[in-house]
């Protein structure tokens, strides 16, 4: 029972984490001008940005009629992330004996890979109520080693819902002692103590889990782990009921809320959006407007276009043969004031155009 | 995006104690005996299937008062021993209340030499004893031979002494 509740709150957590990544899909997205999104635009070095490979998108993009924000690409290392895990304060008000605490370093790469290192003490000090002993191990060290993938690449680093997997390693002491043993045919209780034992574990968790921006660099979030042991020291028949950074041997889920601290280490290299997606630093890699059929002037951005090879460079209009357009629409190659060229693709407006 | 995130973050925030909440419940419980009991089972010898007895009585040799296991009980087809815990031996005494046997010297005992091993595996039975029987015997009067296959009894056994008892055909 307690475990189908535990597979339905899964669920519904994961349910709600999607719904919530659902709020960006919805629109029409175009080819990149990069098949690997993990390339940043930029030119050579020594060249100005003047031109981008038109080709894909305009052949590729308008042959699938699909068209959408192109998000900015991340450098390898976009920022570094310090956080502190704080949740079994809170689970202790619930009647939780043990306690766990760590610190974990994350490096954030391209907004979608990140390396995490976590590094924590654990204690436990349980004497149930109505049974016959207590089971105390001593703050003991614990680390674990793994990856997340945020989900939310394309979006500000300061939202991010992630899915990822760690390795765990710990090395801990137990004791149980103030045991009583009664057996009620004979009229017998015996008293025993277990002697503080030796062990180690190593276990893995598969974790998925929000973080969101607070204020600056301060962000906050949780995390829903799952997680199983692969391996432990035995003591005779004394196992460890309770291991540093995985929590109860009998319990297969844990949570984790923690505070985060971002620092920035390319702050000009990856470009800066704003909630509606458009560049802040034009002088970064450029995307086309969210609407590439919309005629605002004000969304003329460094473009990603540039005329193939063999064309005019500037200022002339494409021919409609040339490109696989739509009825009606007409492709149309302007120069912005920044000099550097953009296309639009723009509707046909007989009166404009007379 | 940002407002929607803000929108979904008490619901989210909801979800997360939940699951903490139901993480850090108690379990449900010791689900199974909180004890090790040897138990004997009773067999014809001539058959090799399982009898059951009547009018049969079961005791520890020393227990207090004199407590009794059965007390002419019928239909006895499975008999507990309870092992002391202060001892690293206990017999047991199998009176037949029929008639024509109820004479103690038609009585059986049984002998058991064991070795005490406490065991801690889940939190929720606690610590219990588990007992490696080491040697048994018994004498012969009603019971023609006493069988143990499996010398470790804890608290997930079932039936671990075989009693193969004098029946006719």
């Amino acid at each position: 029972m307690r475990k189908t509740i535990c597979i339905l709150v899964g669920i519904m957590v994961s349910m709600a984490a999607m719904a919530c990544y659902g709020q960006t899909t919805g629109k029409r997205f175009i080819t990149p001008v990069e098949k690997s999104t993990n390339r940043t635009l930029l030119p050579r070095k020594g060249e100005k940005l003047e031109y981008v490979e038109r080709d894909s998108l305009v052949l590729d993009s308008l042959r699938r009629d699909s068209i959408a924000k192109i998000y900015p690409r991340y450098p390898l290392i976009t920022d570094v992330t310090v956080g502190v895990n704080f949740w079994d304060l809170v689970a202790k008000l619930f009647g939780q004996s043990y306690e766990s605490y760590d610190v974990s370093l994350k490096v954030n790469m391209w907004n979608r890979l990140f390396p995490a290192l976590e590094l924590g003490v654990g204690r436990a000090n349980s004497t149930p109520d109505g049974l016959n002993y207590t089971y105390k191990t001593p703050w003991s060290f614990y680390a674990k080693l793994g990856a997340d993938y945020n989900f939310l690449f394309k979006s500000h680093p300061r939202y991010q819902f992630f899915v990822g997997v760690r390795g765990g390693y710990s090395a801990f002491k137990y004791s149980i002692t103030g045991v009583t043993v009664d057996n009620g045919y004979w009229g017998e209780s015996e008293k025993l103590e277990v002697p503080t034992m030796k062990s180690n574990a190593l276990y893995g968790e598969v974790v998925a889990g929000l973080k969101v921006q607070l204020s600056g660099p301060i962000s906050a979030g949780w995390t829903v782990k799952y997680h199983t042991v692969f391996k432990h020291k035995k003591n005779g028949e004394i196992n460890p009921w309770y291991i540093p950074g995985f929590g109860s041997r009998e319990s297969s889920l844990y949570v984790g809320m923690s505070v985060y601290y971002t620092f920035k280490t390319s702050k000009k290299k990856w470009p800066n959006i704003d909630d509606d997606g458009k560049l802040i630093d034009p002088g970064t890699a450029g995307h086309l407007p969210t609407d590439s059929i919309s005629t605002d002037a004000s969304n003329q951005n460094p473009g990603l276009n540039a005329p193939a090879d063999g064309q005019e460079k500037s200022g002339e209009a494409v021919d409609d043969e040339e490109l696989p357009l739509k009825r009606g629409q007409r492709l149309k190659v302007d120069q912005p004031k920044t000099g550097i060229k953009a296309a639009r693709l723009v509707e046909e407006e007989d009166d404009k155009e007379k | 995006m940002r407002t929607d995130i803000l929108r979904k973050l008490p619901l989210l925030a909801m979800l997360l104690l939940l699951v903490g909440a139901i993480s850090s419940c108690g379990g449900d419980g010791c689900n199974s005996k909180t004890q090790s009991i040897t138990t004997a089972r009773l067999y014809s010898m001539a058959t090799k299937k399982m009898i059951m007895v009547d009018s049969i009585s079961v005791y520890g040799i020393g227990a207090p008062g004199d407590s009794m296991i059965f007390d002419n009980a019928y239909r006895v087809s499975d008999i507990p021993l309870p092992f002391r815990y202060t001892a690293n031996s206990t017999q047991f005494v199998i009176h037949y209340n029929q008639k024509a046997i109820s004479h103690p010297s038609f009585n059986d005992t049984l002998t058991f030499k064991y070795d005490l091993v406490p065991i801690f595996d889940s939190s929720e039975c606690g610590v219990i004893y588990a007992f490696d029987i080491l040697d048994y015997e018994c004498t012969d009067n009603m019971i023609d031979s006493i069988s143990v296959p499996y010398n470790r009894v804890t608290n997930l056994s079932t039936v671990s002494v075989l009693l193969y008892m004098r029946t006719a055909q």
